[in-house]
């Protein structure tokens, strides 16, 4: 009886030293998935972050007036610091919150970026409004030059005509 | 009185003159006036936003700040991210000559856009905890920044000439270069010389 008793006793330690051991396993290999996931969702938000940032200089390229949109490319990259932080302290909960936050505000960014692009691609371009005001400023002035040459010509020209002779007095 | 030649001569030239100022909006916008020297500043400064009253002597469990600033210059919207380091008086610094950051793991970041000539500065808060003395040695365990608590486990020994357990607070700039799709060390950085004590 205490033969069989103390072989039960071996037995239900030995299981429960698998089951231990089976639950650290399935726990650490868990918290190392947790932390690659927070690890892909972290490189994920990194290329949003570059697209929203590329997105803004395209329209700022375009003449599209980017001051509002830079501050939420700001917000963003706040976001994404404080996430590889938590990343770093182990945080991973918090570092994909941050991360999730941060890629649908990169999005927002981007999408905005593409508005105010097309906003500065339907407004004419200031350079050819200039260069064609002042094409029309030449012209004009052109013509008028020339009338005015003939203007200014005959009033001298009348001017002298009726200037009279002078006589050198001699000593 | 004036000749017929001179005055046809004042004319033209009024007429050339004319012709610039209605051309100057376009040439205004076609020639590009070259732009002065293109660079990146980053500084720190004490808590009073001066050159002055930079933490010295730390100990545990105090807190102390400093004033962390970077500048663009560049001529154009940059993406910038600072990293924040510790070292001993043995680890790797970042080197200016070969322009290269140091190898040391960063604990903190900050990252900013900033359009050029913008400027932007924060203050960033520090404190150590868990720091112990055996000796000429002085163990630092935990650094906090901006109120996140990072294990460090840094060993500073006793600087005989200075008399002081020294750590370094550095902070290295790092650019964006969308060519390479990544960042990289734009060589500078500033740091803050710390003397750990013993608690009061």
């Amino acid at each position: 009886m205490r033969w069989l008793s103390s072989c039960l006793a071996r037995r239900f330690s030995l299981l429960l030293l698998v089951f231990l051991a089976s639950c650290s396993l399935l726990l650490l290999s868990a918290c190392v998935r947790g932390a690659d996931d927070v690890s892909l969702k972290v490189a994920e938000a990194e290329g949003k972050v570059k697209e929203a940032y590329a997105a803004v200089l395209e329209a700022e390229s375009f003449g599209a007036n980017v001051t509002n949109v830079v501050s939420g490319l700001n917000a963003v990259a706040v976001l994404l610091g404080d996430a590889n932080v938590a990343f770093r302290l182990g945080d991973y909960g918090n570092a994909s919150l941050l991360v999730d936050r941060c890629i649908g505000l990169a999005d927002a960014v981007v999408a905005e970026a593409g508005n105010l692009k097309s906003e500065a691609l339907a407004r004419p371009n200031a350079l050819l409004l200039a260069a064609g005001l002042s094409g029309a400023g030449l012209a004009v002035l052109f013509f008028v030059g020339l009338f005015g040459w003939r203007f200014v010509r005959s009033r001298y020209v009348r001017r002298v005509l009726k200037m009279k002779p002078e006589e050198a007095v001699s000593s | 009185m004036i000749g017929l030649g001179d005055l046809k001569l004042v004319y033209l030239a009024s007429c050339v003159l004319l012709g610039l100022i209605i051309l100057s909006p376009t040439l205004a916008l076609v020639v590009r006036v070259p732009g002065g020297e293109k660079f990146s500043e980053l500084w720190i400064l004490g808590p009073g936003h001066m050159v002055e009253d930079y933490p010295h002597n730390v100990s545990a469990g105090n807190v102390y700040s400093v004033n962390l600033g970077i500048g663009n210059h560049l001529g154009g919207l940059k993406y910038y991210l600072v990293y924040v380091k510790l070292r001993n008086q043995t680890e790797p610094a970042p080197d200016s000559l070969n322009g290269t950051p140091s190898g040391l793991a960063p604990l903190f970041e900050y990252r900013v856009f900033l359009g050029d000539g913008d400027v932007w500065e924060r203050e960033v808060s520090f404190s150590f905890d868990g720091v112990s003395f055996e000796g000429d040695l002085c163990r630092v365990s935990k650094l906090s920044i901006d109120g996140s608590a990072f294990s460090v486990d840094k060993v500073a020994v006793r600087d005989q000439v200075n008399n002081g357990f020294y750590l370094q607070l550095f902070f290295e700039l790092w650019l964006y270069n969308a060519t390479a799709s990544g960042f990289q060390f734009h060589d500078r950085a500033v740091w803050n010389w710390l003397n750990v004590t013993r608690s009061m």
